[in-house]
This record gives C-alpha cells, structure tokens and sequence, in this order.
C-alpha cells in the first residue's frame, strides 16, 4: 500500500511494551526494513556516535529517522535531542518525539532543541494504530530524506 | 480675661503668675514665653508675620518644648479702624493632635502593608513612619527566619549592636543551639522573651498583650530580679545608654513570628497607650508577614504540584497506553487463534497493571509523608541503622556487602518510623549499585560540617556520573533502566527528610567511584560522651 523504499529507524525508548507496540505497527505497515531499539539515552548516543559496542557500522548503521522517547533513563531525551542536532553529521537525521507527555513545557523544548514533529502516545489501541500508520505513510509516501 | 491670661501663662511660663506678666511689653514678654517652645525662631517670625499683616489667624499648632501642641488664634482688636491691640487665644490640642496622629499613621501603616509592593521593600517604610511617629532614636524588627529571630530591618541602631544582638539562639561550647525540652532553641534576653512568651502581666513592665516596656532600663535593673525579667538579660540595650526600651510582638494568630523594637537613649519615651496602639499595629504587620509566607509557600507548592501532576500524567499514562494497546492485539490474536502473541498480550497487560498499581501504592506512601506524622520521638541513631538494615538484610546478603555503622552518641528527633525509611532507602540504594566493585561496603555514620550534623550513607559502589545528581531524587526516576524498583525510594527518602526539616544531597567522584549520601535534620544532637576523660 505505502510506496516508498523501507528506512532503518532508531527506537530510544525505556518501556519495553512501547517498544513492543511501536515495532509491530511498523512492521505490519512495512515502514522500516531495520528497527534498532535502544533503551537508555545513553545507549542512543553511543549507538549514533558508533561508541562501546555500537562501532560496527554493520550491526548499527546510520538510522534515516529517530523516534525518541524524552523520559528516559541516563540521558534524558532531550539531552540527547540537544547532542544529536549539536553534531554536524547527526544533525541532519529527523528526529520524531514520541512519548506519553503531552506537557507544553516539552514540547516547546522538544521544537526548541531541533525536534523535526512531536508525537504524544495515544492511550486508545486503535488511535495509536492509526497514528503509526499515518507517521509510516508520510515518512515514506512522501518525505524526502538527505542522500 | 484673667481665666485666659492664667491658661496662656500656664502653657508658656508656669513658674510665673498671671499677674506678673501683665502689662510687660511685648519684648520682655517674649523673653519669658520662648523659652517654652520647641523652636523658638520659628515663632519669633511667626509673630512678627501675624503683627505685621495684623489680619485674623485661626488654627495655627505651635509645639511646645514638653511635647504638647498648642493651637494658636490670633484676633486684631481694631475699634474704629484704630489697632488697639491683639487678643492671642491657645487651645491645648495636645491629645487631639496625638490621636490624629496615631489614626494617620495607622492608616498610613495599613495602606503600605496593602499595597501592592514587595513586603521587602514597604518594611522600611513603615518603620521610618513609625520611628518618625514614636520620636525614638532606633527602631528594629525582628522575624522568624529558621529557628532563630534575627533582625529583618533596623534604623538607627548602630552596626556593632545590630551585629552583636542578631541572633538570639544560645549556642553551648560547640557552638550548637542550646534547646529546651521540646527541642526548641533557647532564645536569649528580653526580646526571647516576648518571642517565647515569657512574661508575667502582673509586672508593671509587661502588658496583657505580651510586650514589654520601660522608660528607664537603668531603674529597670536596680529594682527588678533576674526572675522577674524571666531570663538572664544580655543587658546590651541598657550598656549602649538606652533608657527607653519597649519590645512589642508580632502576632499571626497564636504564634509569635517576629518583634518590634523601639529604643531610645532618653527616659521615659513610652505611654501605656503607645505601646497598645504598637501592640494593635504589629497585629497586622504580623498578619501581613503571614500572608506572605503562606503565598511563598503556596508558590512552592504549586511548583511541586506541577512536577507531581507532570510526573504523574506520564508514568501513569505510559501502562495504560500498554494495557489498551495489548487488549487491542489480545482481541486480534483471539480472533487469528494465535496462541502464542495471546500469550505475549497477556504478558504485557499484566506486567503493566501490576506496575500501575505499585506506582499508586507508592504515591500514596509519598503523600502520607508529612501529611500523617507518627509521634515525633528522640532515637539513637543505632537503632535506627540497625532497623533499617534488618529491613533490607536479604539486597544486602544478596550483594555481600559489608555493612557497618559508626558508634558515635547521636540523638535524631523526628517521626520513627519515616526515619528509618531514610536509612532503608538509602542503603538499600547503595546494594543496589555496587556496580562491580568486588569488596561492597555501606558506612553509616555522622559528622559535623560547620554547625550542622550530618548523616551520612556511603558506598564504594558504581558511583553517580555527576550529570545526573539532579535526576537522582526525581520521582519515579530510574538512572539504569535494568533495575528493580518503581524509583521512588529516593524521592521519598528526600520529602522524609525535608518534612523534617532538612536537607538530602548526593556526592560521587564520578562512575565507579562510590556514593555518598548525606543529609542533615533540623533537630539533632550529638549527646556528650561522660566516658569520654577529658
């Protein structure tokens, strides 16, 4: 149904059912080839920087999106938003925010920090579906990514 | 004409009779009266003024030397456009004057304290206009600020008296508060006094109302006993030559949160009525530094509402988006007949409710902290450690770790049992991140950091990368993501110890390097050790 090449995505998040959610509705929408999952911001930055245990490019290539939780154990989220878009390579990589605050605070510090869109986690199954589906759709139907 | 002539003669020149004066012209006349003013070339030219324009003045106030108020009216006699003389009529306004100026400065007093400025900056004010009302040299206000009552504002008083007579906690040797059986410190002289509400209003330098006053400290002290005064004075007021001293509270409601104090070198500045009057507006400076406490307060609580509600909102939020998430793909995999994912649904559903619900359980033991208090009792600080560590004795076998505390002769006050959660959460903390240090140990113990007694957990475990100390007492925060535990244990540990009045902080060198926490509480002691040979 979706047109467009799968893309390797990067998963920060800490709850491991989310990430659970979050990996079947990729992958029933055929949205990503490759979803990397890291639990920890800290996990997030070695795995981006290519440091302790992430330096085969192979086993962590370089994610055309990230979809980052922002409470998240280690580094938070928006630290490593902050280190993410500091970098001059990383910072052309989007990066959604996908969490369960729908906190203003956040997410006018999400966008103020370089977040390219910020997703709230739906509470009802089916509105989460849809989003993921939607969120597939655009990213790949119709968003161009850097070479 | 005589009845008049004798009640000029009285106001003016009372060694004198009436009859002496009259008929003394106008220059020896003055002679006797100047003397009796209080600024006796200003009324020379207002004479003169009044003779030369020779037209009616009513209501002029004169100030006398001795504090009284005259109001002057003066009437030309003219008898067929002919001056024949002056009829000079004094009134003694004196109360008059003194009860509109005791309404103007309360009013005065009042719309400072309602206006919409900064309480800080209007305090000034309103003691200058009070200094200026009650003609004392020194004016000072003291307010709770801890335990102790220093001055918040003072005028006239000089800065080696403000310096010395700041603080009024008695310290013993160590420099320690010396406290009293509710574990209250000990406050010093007159003003400890009137803050404690030590007085006895059968004494004639007491009021019912709790103030204290004397127009003279030098008879004060020559003919009262250290018992009457209630207290050992440190007598500094009467030793910087002030005779007239008057110390009045400032109330909100029951309590005594502060003083006003009025000083003043010459004798005998005070009324009875003066000090009621001060009694009556210190009720309201108080009620206002209430209400200004009372909206920091609820400023920093509303702060703190913020952060719960947010914290909250999230982890709340988070298992139930599992639980209708899964109950969506429990009702697919029903219907595929997939029994393995209905398996995994499950999994997930009930892992994130069990989690939901321990998250309400420990919210609720948060918020019981400090709203349902045990008995504050005194506890050796053994016995605490001890109780704590028998709680977690599985973590710490689990970990082999070597436990130890210190034996130092420490007393905490406070409610038992939350006590012990501080102690508990603490180390069973430090079990918990020992990282992989091979040889675990956990110091309990105490030390003193300036005049502060602090407690201490240590570990030589993983250590605190010094980017998250902040995080550490978050609710519900978790630095490793593969440990046990909802993080709650610190935050909880820190709202016990700031409930009683203290502090929680972290150190560490960095990773791998070990932690300690410290924390101190506001009401301990270090018991003197009598084995101890001196």
């Amino acid at each position: 149904m979706i047109k467009g090449e799968p893309i390797t995505i990067l998963l920060v998040e800490d709850d491991p059912s989310h990430a659970e959610i979050v990996k079947r509705n990729l992958k029933e929408n055929m949205v990503a080839n490759t979803i990397h999952h890291v639990e920890d911001g800290q996990a997030a930055l070695d795995y981006l920087l290519r440091k302790n245990g992430y330096a085969d490019p192979k086993i962590s290539p370089k994610p055309e999106l990230i979809l980052l939780d922002l409470r998240l154990p280690k580094v938070d989220g928006l630290e490593v938003l902050k280190r993410i878009k500091a970098d001059p390579e990383l910072k052309k990589i989007p990066t959604v925010v996908l969490t369960t605050s729908s906190a203003e605070s956040d997410v006018v510090n999400a966008y103020t920090h370089g977040a390219g869109s910020y997703l709230v986690k739906p509470v009802d199954f089916e509105k989460f579906t849809k989003l993921m589906k939607d969120f597939g759709f655009y990213w790949l139907a119709w968003n161009k990514f850097p070479a | 004409v005589e009845f008049a002539n004798q009640t000029f003669c009285d106001f003016l020149c009372p060694s004198e009779k009436a009859e002496a004066l009259s008929g003394l012209m106008d220059e020896q006349l003055m002679k006797r009266i100047l003397p009796a003013y209080a600024d006796p070339d200003g009324v020379m030219v207002m004479i003169r003024d009044l003779l030369a324009c020779a037209k009616p003045v009513l209501g002029k106030e004169i100030m006398l030397r001795d504090g009284k108020v005259l109001l002057l009216d003066f009437q030309p006699l003219m008898i067929d456009g002919k001056d024949t003389g002056r009829m000079w009529m004094h009134r003694d306004i004196t109360e008059r004057k003194k009860a509109t100026d005791l309404l103007r400065l309360s009013e005065q007093v009042m719309r400072l304290l309602n206006s919409s400025r900064n309480l800080k900056t209007v305090i000034p004010d309103i003691l200058g206009k009070i200094q200026e009302y009650s003609g004392c040299e020194a004016i000072g206000l003291r307010i709770r600020e801890g335990e102790d009552f220093p001055y918040y504002e003072t005028r006239g008083f000089p800065q080696a008296f403000v310096s010395a007579e700041r603080t009024l906690c008695a310290r013993d040797e160590s420099g320690s508060f010396v406290r009293d059986g509710a574990w209250n410190p000990e406050l010093e002289c007159m003003c400890g006094n009137i803050l404690r509400g030590r007085f006895d209003p059968q004494l004639p330098f007491f009021t019912p109302g709790g103030s204290f006053w004397t127009n003279s400290t030098t008879k004060l002290l020559a003919s009262t006993t250290e018992r009457e005064r209630q207290a050992r004075t440190r007598n500094r007021c009467h030793g910087e030559g002030y005779e007239s001293v008057a110390l009045v509270p400032l109330r909100s409601g029951d309590e005594i949160i502060g003083l006003l104090q009025l000083n003043d070198r010459r004798p005998g500045r005070f009324t009875p009525e003066m000090i009621r009057f001060f009694e009556g507006l210190c009720a309201s400076v108080g009620i206002a530094f209430a209400r200004l406490q009372a909206e920091r307060d609820l400023e920093d609580r509303n702060a703190e509402l913020i952060r719960f509600t947010y914290t909250v909102s999230h982890d709340l939020k988070s298992p139930l988006v599992t639980v209708k998430s899964f109950l969506g793909y429990l009702g697919q995999d029903l219907a595929k007949q997939d029994a393995a994912n209905v398996a995994k649904d499950l999994g997930h559903i009930t892992k994130a409710a069990d989690k939901m619900g321990k998250l309400l359980d420990e919210l609720l033991d948060l918020s019981r902290v400090g709203r349902k208090m045990n008995p504050l009792v005194e506890v050796p600080l053994q016995e605490l450690a001890q109780e704590a560590l028998s709680l977690v004795a599985g973590r710490i076998a689990e970990s082999g770790a070597a436990v130890e505390v210190a034996k130092d002769p420490v007393t905490l006050f406070g409610d038992r049992q939350r006590l012990v959660e501080v102690f508990q959460n603490l180390v069973d903390n430090a079990v918990k991140f020992m990282g992989t240090q091979p040889r675990p140990r956990v110091d309990i113990g105490v030390e003193t950091q300036g005049t502060e007694t602090v407690f201490f957990v240590r570990d030589n475990g993983a250590g605190i990368d010094p980017r998250h100390k902040d995080r550490l007492f978050g609710l519900f925060e978790k630095l490793d993501p593969a440990s046990e535990g909802t993080g709650m244990g610190l935050a909880l540990a820190k709202r016990i110890v700031e409930v009683h009045g203290g502090r929680i902080w972290a150190e560490s060198e960095g990773l791998g390097k070990g932690t300690t926490f410290r924390f101190t509480l506001a009401k301990t002691r270090i018991k003197p050790d009598k084995e101890t040979p001196s």
